[in-house]
């Protein structure tokens, strides 16, 4: 992947962030919202690799944790994570289909929400099992949404030369 | 090569896990170093995120707006009640406030005074489980410190934990983390409002004996170290008594509409 091409979807991610506090904090349902900044680590993990997609991650999280998190670090070490899920998930085996995505978007939000919820049990924060359920079971839904209504305009943009909804590895 | 290619992504990954514990064990003992370097990052990002915000606002504002179209005619209603009621207050308290302040004045005690306030507006909202902030496009450089009570149109939307030049974040009151002294105005006593998962909003020790009723209405208390007294807070919602507990569970509904802040006022005396 070039290395423009690198700096361009950094960029993007980095827009992500910006519009996820601005604009998605406040789409919310029962107290659950869109995931933009996961969406676009997903798709960096699958266009440009593991390691571009868990060093962009952890920037990206970082920086969402300073401008508007309480606990530095956590959202890092989430994103950072869910890059490598991917990565192993698609060494597994995934092919570049729809329901490929649509798993790999239901897994990594899963385990971000279990992780998050044993990080901040960790650290003595109370956990509502009822507000953890809600999130385990609408959450996947709110994000595979985004994902179908974002991945196929960056596929536009893009220009890729692919006939299925998915990324070139 | 796929497996060095494996191997590097494991070191790789390894090496975050390490750096980012060590960044959220630094952050949770509440460094000077972590503070500074949020100010800092919230400085660079402030001029974006205000036009972001900007560009966004009518669209977030038309989906917030759906939110409260339910239960519009009975909220409508009971406000129509309570106008009525409060009108006649005003009258009755106009005259005893202009009482007071020549009282005071007689005595030689400081006259109320209005108070320092800077109008700031809302470039940022974050929330979730465990936190529920908004950022504002006020800073140090405007006379914004840390502890300061930032309320909205109709009440306290909650106080200052973080500020840097251009920008601050403010914990509101329906924050997990968030606690406050107050006061119920109709018996005075002294209380604690603290904020949830669920969002609702507590208001602790208060024991059975005491007298408080539902409607009551909750106001800031005078040990706040930046917050003024007698800064409207909420109406009690529900009251309810725990079989073994001698406080009882109330809910404060607060007079500040959180999930709709556009431009806020930060207390700065």
């Amino acid at each position: 992947m070039k290395i423009l091409r690198k700096i361009l979807y950094f960029l993007l991610l980095i827009a992500a962030l910006i519009i996820q506090i601005t604009f998605f904090e406040y789409l919310k349902m029962f107290n659950i919202y869109f995931d933009l900044v996961l969406i676009i680590v997903v798709a960096l993990t699958l266009t440009g690799g593991a390691f571009y997609g868990m060093i962009s991650g952890f920037i990206a999280g970082l920086l969402l944790d300073l401008i508007a998190g309480d606990l530095a670090g956590i959202s890092a070490l989430i994103y950072a994570l869910d890059a490598f899920i991917v990565w192993r998930l698609m060494q597994s085996g995934l092919r570049y289909r729809l329901l490929s995505q649509l798993f790999l978007i239901f897994a990594v939000t899963e385990a971000n929400i279990l992780i998050i919820g044993l990080i901040r049990f960790l650290f003595n924060y109370d956990i509502g099992l009822r507000p953890l359920g809600l999130e385990l079971l609408l959450k996947p839904a709110f994000n595979i949404l985004l994902m179908l209504a974002i991945y196929p305009a960056v596929r536009i943009s893009l220009r890729q030369r692919t006939d299925k909804l998915g990324f070139k590895y | 090569m796929v497996s060095s290619t494996r191997f590097r992504n494991i070191i790789i990954l390894i090496i975050i896990i390490f750096l980012c514990l060590a960044v959220i064990t630094i952050s949770f003992r509440g460094s000077g170093i972590t503070e500074s370097i949020k100010a800092k990052t919230m400085d660079i990002f402030q001029p974006v995120q205000e036009k972001m915000f900007s560009f966004f606002n009518p669209v977030t504002q038309f989906f917030s707006s759906i939110g409260g179209y339910i239960g519009l005619r009975q909220k409508y209603l009971e406000l129509e009640k309570e106008n009525a009621v409060l009108r006649q207050k005003y009258v009755e308290d106009t005259s005893i406030r202009v009482e007071n302040d020549s009282l005071r004045k007689m005595l030689g005690l400081e006259v109320r005074q209005d108070h320092d306030v800077l109008v700031v507006k809302v470039i940022g909202y974050y929330s979730n489980d465990w936190q529920s902030e908004v950022i504002i496009n006020a800073g140090t450089s405007g006379g914004v410190q840390e502890g300061m009570g930032v309320v909205g149109s109709s009440g306290l939307a909650g106080l200052v934990v973080s500020a840097g030049n251009r920008s601050a974040r403010v914990r509101l009151i329906s924050d997990p983390q968030s606690s406050l002294g107050v006061r119920v105005l109709s018996s005075r006593k002294l209380g604690l409002i603290e904020g949830s998962q669920e969002g609702d909003i507590y208001l602790r020790y208060i024991s059975r004996d005491d007298g408080i009723y539902r409607g009551d209405i909750v106001v800031t208390s005078e040990f706040g170290q930046y917050l003024p007294a007698d800064i409207l807070v909420g109406r009690v919602k529900s009251i309810e008594d725990v079989p073994g507990d001698p406080y009882r569970e109330i809910r404060i509904e607060p007079f500040e509409d959180l999930k709709r802040l556009e431009y806020l006022a930060v207390i700065r005396n």
